[in-house]
């Protein structure tokens, strides 16, 4: 298995810049996630790996050559595609054979035959050989995708999106199952998603994308324990993101003042003047007493945990109890991170 | 209700029939002007009625959509006007005409007894011409032009000659009717060997006249009065028609009163128009046809009209008898069977 | 309880039956009751039905020559088209360029010639003194002109290409700019090159499409009957002639009945054979976003395709432009004419030529191909609609009646039918608008059905489901996914109402001229001049008409769907 890197990868479409000096890397077997809001330029960064769209800047390196120069039939790169694009008029056995058949490899009948068998048992759906597309569940469509993209053995396997058409419970189903597949086979991947969940469960390591730049790459817990800034902080998970003025600072520790309380906090990125953010996470706190009293205005159970929305002073605020909260309720912060204001 | 639709239908082909007179003819006797002056005189003569022309497609056309509409019973034209005279037969076994009543057509009397082809008293004629061959004289050398049927066949010609088709042209039945009346039964032998020197049997005379104009082949089979059209019409003498051996197929073009017609009055009255002599006068350089009343003078430049010393014809009830005979054996023989 | 519901149902599924079948009970009356009338002729002899006369038909060797030779001139013409016509298809979807409409709109212009001025551009552009051969003749200077195609087999299968290419560019286009781009894309990354993607994923998607255009191909050359005699010489006489022949020289109804029945019966064989075979191929698909166009001309353009592309433009402009030109070159009064032709033909005196103003004839050709398109529109949707509901594949095929069956029986057919109530009662212009609805309605089928089958039914469940009835459902859901089916078809029909001849010449009554009789009006008068003046002029309008039409459709639609 091969290891990517992009490097300062830009794609404009006319005036709209969809990828704005995109750079990472992906160990060999590793899956990496791509994780934005729609129109963040994610996909767009997969086309051009992928070859369907071609970067106005930057590079793309498979085990250090340059894949820029190369059509996208000659990269031994895989893509699985969002809504599948299964060929309506072939078998499922054929869809999968296609690559085999058409493509580079150009297996002989027997060997081809072998693997459609092969991969169909990988993917659940032996004995579903001759159906056609449109007879398949959404479910079942995925996976003949992904056989199909894995039948080539591609050095790079893409995905996009390719579970946002199912349901929720076949979902979870699936990214299990997808996970213990790539692993399995020890395949290098990028996945594109915008389910933050999917994202935090599938990955070796997620990169946050926001408007065409990758905010933050690191693992599922680093990003979510330890963002770097606001938005991903914001996009994984519940954040509370209080405006703060820094009273000292003495990397990697900080002190700020936020309603009239001085908080100690950890500093992930130096913030450039007195404006900053405190940031905590839902969980992060000390229920029943300390300096911050906060006006409850509603509380969902969620099964193993309440979770509790008001204000403290006039600023939103979102937490996490293990009973249903009384209101008011005294708290004080146990770990908080300082972030740089804005974007 | 079945019976107010009667009422309806009754009050309006009532109101129809009254009012007009329907004439049924091809197109170019209605596009080269003279259905415009006949309509004129005759409106002036009857005031109060409108004589109708219908001409949409050529004279086999129209006698087929007649003959069709007299089978199926429904309404159609009072007068047909545009029967070739190798149609007659046809046109009498499906009974589309009625007999005429010379009295009421006095103009009659000036027409010559030779040109009056149905001797059943149905059909009258009002034009005739002869269908023969007529040259380019820039493209062809004056040794090459045809003196005979015969010289049609030398092998200098091969490609040369642009005929129309027998099927579906009039001009095409004359050309093939003139050959069997000159060779008899030989006359397959004839169309065998002039076939390598045609390079186009086209569907109709205007694809013919059209390809002849462009320059496609120097021969093509028309009409006698094409030199002295060119001439009146352009003044030029560039397009010259020959007779071979002094002959050229006679075509005479006749009319009838349609059988179920409820205005036999005004249709004599339209029959005896068109033979005036002002009318009559119209035809040479309208139809590029000449009259048929004795009386009518030819215009200026009707000099170069070419009159075959021995004109050709087959009595209609003869080409009535033989034609699918005939024409099942020329498009064999033009597959090569 | 249960059984209310049961009902309801049925009565649901009554109503949307009786909507689909109202058109063809429309058409069955109207148009199918006398085109059997005419047709049974054949099949009677002395008040005794019998087969004797198709037998007696069918037993002279020269009739069984004619179906051999028609079908053979018809599958070469359909596969010359296939071959002209695709690449044309493959160039308007993949790329774009200014202009593109006006393009389109060109492929039309075939349609609306009448076969003489066709065979007159064809002369004047590859005959031996045609422009091809005198510019062969200069460049390579030559003393004969090189080509001699005229005249020939091929001459005829090449003019029939001329018409019919624009039938498979069209169809293609449709299906193609209605394919998913993923697919392809699919194929690239799987390691497939681009031309083994296209044979094995594209070529098959569009199969449906193709099937769909080679049949309507095949059944108009199997009917044609002006090109074969003018171009290819009488020596190519299709079956067509033979029912020239019995019905117009012969005068014999029954026997031309006799052979145009089993004309009908070979083309509506073939059409249910596509119906049963066409149909295996179409797979429901969903389209996600538009096929992406290249700009042209660029790097990408292939230079082998382009120079075919150059062949069929060749091929496609010559004659057109032959005509044009020939409209301004033709001499009048012994001169070039320059702009004569056109003055004459609007000069008021000459009027006469044609019985009418030729911009009474434009008023008019336009007024009856404008409405008679929104009625085929109309038609060709109901009748889609039932088949969806009814599924069968006899009638299906039977449906194609109107373009399968020779003109001359169509043309009695139609007499029949609208010389009697209730049609006698229209007048002579509203009889020809719904006659032409009558007989262009089977290519709004052709066109739209492939794509109404292969739009997920997914889509009219959800209209369902939010609240609307089945009619809004369509006009919201479907009608703008089928929007494109819908403009082709509406453009065709448009082009092909305004070169109508046997309707219009069958159901005058001395009133219309249209543009096609004008024409044929100068050329009876010798007015070959004016009557290529008319031609252009008449390309003219055809290709104002269908641009207009697109762009009224696309804005309309758009509006629509916001």
């Amino acid at each position: 298995m091969a290891k990517l890197e992009v490097e300062n990868l830009t794609k404009r479409f006319g005036p709209v810049v969809a990828v704005a000096g995109v750079s990472f890397s992906v160990d060999p077997g590793e899956i990496l996630v791509l994780l934005g809001p729609s129109g963040c330029g994610k996909t767009t960064v997969l086309r051009c790996i992928a070859g369907l769209e071609h970067p106005d800047a930057g590079d793309v390196r498979l085990d250090g050559r340059s894949l820029l120069g190369l059509p996208p039939e000659r990269r031994g790169v895989g893509l699985v595609f969002q809504h599948y694009a299964l060929f309506p008029h072939l078998s499922v056995a054929a869809n999968v054979a296609y690559g085999l058949r058409h493509g580079r490899l150009r297996l002989s009948r027997t060997l081809r035959q072998k693997r459609v068998a092969e991969l169909l048992a990988l993917v659940g759906l032996s004995g579903y050989e001759r159906r056609k597309p449109h007879e398949l569940s959404e479910g079942q469509k995925q996976r003949v995708a992904l056989a199909r993209a894995l039948a080539v053995e591609p050095q790079l396997l893409l995905l996009d999106e390719p579970l946002s058409a199912l349901d929720a419970a076949l979902r979870m189903e699936l990214r299990r199952e997808l996970r213990r597949i790539l692993k399995e086979r020890n395949t290098t991947s990028v996945y594109v998603t915008h389910d933050q969940t999917e994202a935090l469960a599938l990955a070796d390591r997620v990169g946050v994308m926001r408007e065409g730049k990758l905010e933050q790459v690191d693992r599922p817990e680093d990003l979510y324990e330890r963002p770097k800034a606001s938005f991903v902080a914001q996009f994984l998970g519940r954040a509370n993101l209080w405006p703060a003025r820094v009273v000292r600072l003495e990397p990697p520790r900080a002190w700020v003042e936020v309603a009239g309380v001085t908080v100690e906090a950890e500093v992930l990125a130096p913030p450039q003047g007195e404006e900053a953010l405190l940031f905590f996470r839902p969980e992060w706190v000390e229920l029943g007493r300390g300096p911050f009293r906060a006006e409850l205005r509603e509380a969902e159970y969620l099964g193993d945990h309440w979770e509790a929305r008001g204000r403290v002073q006039g600023l939103p605020l979102v937490l996490h109890t293990p009973t249903i909260p009384a209101n008011p309720l005294n708290f004080q912060i146990k770990r908080a991170f300082l972030l740089p204001t804005g974007h | 209700m079945r019976k107010f639709l009667a009422v309806l239908w009754a009050v309006f082909a009532l109101w129809g029939a009254a009012e007009e007179l329907v004439v049924y003819t091809y197109d170019s006797f209605v596009s080269w002007g003279p259905a415009l002056a006949i309509q004129e005189k005759f409106e002036a003569l009857f005031p109060g009625v409108t004589l109708r022309w219908v001409a949409v497609g050529d004279s086999s056309e129209m006698l087929s959509r007649l003959i069709a509409e007299l089978q199926l019973g429904l309404p159609t034209a009072d007068v047909f006007l545009g029967l070739a005279d190798v149609e007659l037969p046809r046109a009498l076994a499906h009974n589309v005409f009625q007999p005429y009543d010379p009295q009421r057509i006095p103009n009659l009397a000036d027409v010559p007894a030779e040109l009056i082809f149905d001797p059943t008293g149905h059909v009258l004629p009002y034009d005739h011409g002869y269908v023969t061959f007529v040259y380019d004289s820039e493209l062809l050398p004056e040794e090459l032009v045809p003196q005979g049927l015969e010289d049609l066949l030398r092998p200098e010609l091969r490609g040369k000659i642009i005929v129309t088709d027998p099927r579906t042209s009039s001009p095409g039945l004359s050309f093939l009717l003139w050959t069997i009346a000159h060779f008899g039964e030989g006359w397959p032998d004839y169309w065998r060997k002039l076939l390598p020197n045609l390079l186009a049997i086209t569907k109709g005379w205007s694809e013919a006249y059209d390809m002849f104009l462009a320059g496609e082949a120097p021969i093509v089979l028309s009409y006698s009065t094409d030199t002295a059209y060119s001439y009146i019409e352009y003044g030029s003498l560039r397009y010259r028609a020959i007779t071979l051996g002094g002959e050229a197929f006679r075509q005479v073009e006749g009319m009838g009163i349609v059988r179920n017609t409820k205005e036999l009055e005004l249709a004599h009255a339209f029959l005896n128009l068109v033979l005036s002599v002002e009318i009559q006068e119209l035809m040479p350089t309208t139809q590029w046809m000449f009259p048929v009343n004795a009386q009518a003078k030819l215009p200026p430049g009707y000099e170069y009209a070419v009159i075959p010393e021995k004109p050709v014809f087959l009595e209609p009830e003869l080409v009535g008898e033989k034609l699918e005979e005939w024409l099942n054996q020329w498009q064999k023989l033009l597959i090569g069977g | 309880m249960a059984k209310a519901v049961d009902r309801r149902l049925i009565r649901r599924r009554g109503a949307s039956l009786l909507w689909a079948g109202l058109p063809l009970f429309v058409l069955a009356t109207a148009f199918f009751l006398p085109l059997a009338n005419v047709l049974l002729l054949g099949l009677r002899l002395e008040d005794q039905w019998t087969l004797a006369r198709v037998r007696a038909v069918l037993a002279d060797p020269y009739v069984r020559h004619l179906f051999s030779f028609t079908a053979w001139q018809a599958f070469l013409s359909t596969l010359l088209s296939f071959v002209l016509g695709f690449p044309l298809g493959w160039f308007l979807t993949r790329y774009r360029f200014p202009g593109k409409s006006l393009a389109r709109a060109f492929t039309l212009a075939p349609f609306v010639l009448p076969p003489i001025t066709v065979a007159l551009g064809f002369f004047l552009f590859f005959g031996h003194t045609g422009y091809l051969n005198h510019a062969l003749q200069k460049i390579l200077r030559l003393r004969d002109p090189p080509l001699k195609l005229l005249y020939s087999l091929w001459a005829i299968v090449l003019a029939h290409a001329f018409y019919n290419a624009p039938v498979f560019a069209r169809f293609v286009h449709a299906a193609w700019s209605s394919l998913d781009p993923a697919l392809e894309e699919a194929c690239a990354v799987l390691g497939v090159r681009r031309f083994r993607a296209f044979l094995t994923v594209t070529l098959p998607l569009l199969l449906p499409a193709i099937f769909s255009a080679a049949a309507l191909v095949f059944v108009l050359c199997f009917l044609s009957f002006a090109i074969p005699l003018s171009l290819g010489g009488a020596r190519y006489a299709t079956v067509e002639v033979g029912v020239y022949l019995y019905a117009r020289v012969y005068v014999d109804l029954p026997r031309a009945a006799a052979l145009g029945l089993v004309q009908l019966l070979v083309t509506l064989g073939l059409a249910y054979l596509y119906v049963r075979g066409g149909g295996r191929w179409s797979a429901p698909q969903e389209r996600l976003r538009p096929l992406p166009t290249l700009p042209f001309p660029s790097r990408a353009a292939h230079g082998l395709w382009l120079l075919w592309l150059l062949g069929s433009a060749v091929l496609f402009f010559g004659p057109i432009g032959s005509v044009v030109a020939d409209s301004f070159t033709r001499p009048l009064g012994g001169r070039p004419a320059g702009l004569g032709w056109y003055r004459f033909i609007f000069s008021p005196e000459h009027n006469p030529f044609i019985g009418t103003s030729p911009l009474g004839s434009v008023r008019v050709s336009l007024e009856v191909a404008g409405f008679s398109t929104l009625l085929a529109l109309a038609l060709g949707l109901g009748v889609s609609g039932a088949l969806r509901v009814l599924r069968s594949r006899a009638l299906e095929a039977l449906l194609m009646a109107p373009l399968a069956v020779s003109s001359v029986v169509l043309g009695l057919a139609l007499l029949l039918a609208f010389h009697r109530p209730p049609f006698v009662y229209l007048s002579e212009k509203h009889a020809l608008i719904l006659a032409h609805a009558l007989l262009f309605y089977p290519f709004v089928v052709r066109i739209v059905r492939p794509i109404w089958e292969g739009l997920a039914p997914g889509w009219v469940e959800a209209a369902r489901v939010l609240g609307a009835s089945r009619l809004r459902a369509f006009l919201t859901v479907e009608a703008p996914l089928l929007a494109q089916a819908l403009l082709v078809a509406g453009a065709f029909s448009l082009a092909l109402s305004l070169g109508e001849m046997t309707a219009a010449a069958m159901l005058s009554r001395g009133e219309l001229v249209t543009l096609p009789l004008a024409i044929y009006r100068f050329l009876s008068a010798r007015r070959f001049g004016a009557a290529s003046a008319m031609a252009s002029l008449l390309i003219l309008i055809t290709v104002a008409a269908v641009i207009v039409w697109e762009w009224l459709g696309e804005r309309s639609l758009r509006h629509g769907q916001a």
